[in-house]
């Protein structure tokens, strides 16, 4: 059963290499590179050590920018799913929030705070920031009062019940949000690189696109690529499985 | 003064009033049912002393300190609802022990008694089970072993045994019976089911009318723990029954008075 699910996925996989491969040959172009010239421009990139330095460097900013962002979300989605007054204050902001472009907010917090990481990881996060909000307000409101009727019958704590009863019911909403958000992440963070970063892979494209390089491009790409499946499949999954096992 | 004083002036729901001048006392140790037609607001009272509705107008006192608008419930008070309640992910350990969060967190070196008490309800070897693996009647166990672990003086259930087939719904029963034996907590017991609250209690308070009142403060002969589906309990049902005919659809009208009515005016 388990070892059928990982033969689709890696199946999937390789059927989507093929595919580039017969494309490209037919193709027959500099401009569509196929997967074996990426794959060795891939392994001189890392063997020159700039790959994973750049690479780090804008995982690192993904991560900050997520927790950030995931943080802030939920404490605010919460505090809007939970309280109808302060859901209507903020409301406004919020809809304002998920309908600026993420450009803009790019160049503001350039502007405003200069051409440094602490800006760039604003700009990502608050970029994610409303959609988390969206969601998680989605989870609190849902709460089962009947459960917190429990905790607060048997003087639970406040902590306590935030832990072990409130939380416990916005994890489904929480995976969602921390799925969509490291996929949104990701993009903006290279954009914002680009825009006003001196490293970083987004830094690296901008570069490969000045000299035409489309192999060095998708040769990134890959990379990036493999990271994101990696974390889905070392993280994500394993994640969402252990607090959901309860289920089964 | 001991024990459990309700005095409730009344309570609305969206302006409709549904309890309306209401007085129970009851002492410490004392079984208590509470009987009357769906919506008659036994629930809604339930509510009202567990402190989780603080907006009626009354006074509830217990052991002489008032329990209205404390803006939280009653220490060592123990409370069954319809449905188990339990957390589906914490494992029915921890489903008890949460009810102990609060003395834990104030006194760390305080002696969990709550793999005690799953024994006690005979859950012993499903301690680390989650409430989906464990049947309706078991679940209820493990809300009944939450409902004890805080070493309850008060004890409220709101139709706890609904729903359950008669073998199960009578250990569960027992269990309660034999637990109370122990720990003697005053008990307000909200069932719909007459000769549950004829097996079961000292007293049987009959609700009824709209808004809801106490019509009829009936004590139970004989001692707690009789068998649901004895003749004793039959019996006590018929007779009260035969006397007001209409008790469980929450009218008291008193079939001898009728009578001796019609007697008079032939």
């Amino acid at each position: 059963m388990k070892w059928q699910q990982v033969l689709l996925r890696a199946a999937s996989l390789v059927g989507l290499v093929l595919l580039w491969q017969v494309v490209a040959a037919i193709a027959n172009s500099d401009v569509l590179p196929g997967p074996l010239a990426v794959l060795n421009s891939l392994i001189a990139h890392t063997l020159s050590g700039e790959l994973p330095y750049h690479l780090v460097i804008t995982l690192a900013r993904v991560a900050v920018a997520f927790l950030m962002a995931m943080a802030i979300g939920t404490a605010i989605g919460i505090v809007m799913g939970r309280y109808k007054q302060l859901d209507m204050v903020f409301d406004g902001a919020l809809v304002l929030g998920l309908n600026i472009p993420a450009l803009v907010t790019i160049i503001l917090c350039y502007l405003w705070f200069g051409l440094n990481d602490v800006a760039a990881v604003l700009a990502v996060a608050l970029n994610k920031i409303p959609t988390v909000v969206v969601m998680v307000r989605e989870g609190a409101r849902a709460v089962d009062p009947k459960l917190l009727a429990v905790a607060q019958a048997y003087r639970v704590p406040k902590v306590v019940t935030l832990r072990r009863v409130f939380l416990p019911q916005l994890y489904p909403y929480l995976m969602g949000a921390a799925r969509s958000g490291l996929a949104l992440i990701w993009k903006i963070v290279l954009v914002v690189e680009l825009l006003g970063r001196s490293n970083g892979v987004g830094f690296q494209l901008h570069l490969f696109y000045q000299f035409f390089d489309i192999t060095s491009i998708l040769a990134y790409t890959l990379a990036f690529a493999g990271v994101v499946l990696l974390v889905e499949a070392v993280v994500m999954r394993p994640l969402e499985n252990r607090l959901t096992r309860w289920r089964t | 003064m001991n024990g459990l004083r309700i005095h409730v002036r009344e309570k609305r729901f969206d302006g409709k009033a549904v309890l309306g001048e209401c007085t129970i006392e009851a002492a410490p140790g004392e079984f208590i049912a509470l009987v009357g037609p769906s919506g008659a607001g036994k629930s809604t009272l339930l509510s009202l002393v567990a402190g989780l509705d603080e907006d009626y107008d009354g006074e509830i006192t217990w052991n002489g300190e008032s329990l209205s608008n404390r803006g939280e419930s009653p220490a060592h008070m123990g409370m069954m609802f319809q449905e188990p309640r339990l957390m589906p992910w914490l494992s029915a350990l921890d489903n008890v022990r949460l009810a102990e969060a609060e003395r834990m967190a104030r006194d760390a070196n305080y002696p969990s008694n709550a793999v005690r008490l799953l024994e006690e309800v005979g859950l012993g070897d499903a301690t680390a089970f989650w409430p989906n693996h464990l049947s309706g009647g078991m679940q209820r166990r493990v809300a009944l072993a939450r409902a004890f672990v805080v070493e309850p003086q008060l004890l409220l259930m709101d139709e706890p045994f609904v729903s359950l087939d008669m073998p199960t719904g009578n250990r569960l029963r027992r269990s309660l019976l034999r637990l109370c034996e122990r720990q003697r907590p005053l008990v307000l017991f909200v069932t719909h089911d007459l000769r549950e609250a004829l097996a079961l209690a000292d007293r049987v308070l009959f609700l009824g009318d709209t808004p809801a009142r106490v019509m009829l403060d009936h004590p139970v002969e004989g001692a707690r723990g009789k068998d649901l589906e004895s003749a004793e309990v039959a019996h006590a049902q018929q007779a009260l029954l035969a006397r007001y005919p209409q008790l469980l659809s929450g009218i008291l009208d008193d079939a001898r008075d009728t009578t001796e009515d019609d007697e008079d005016n032939a």
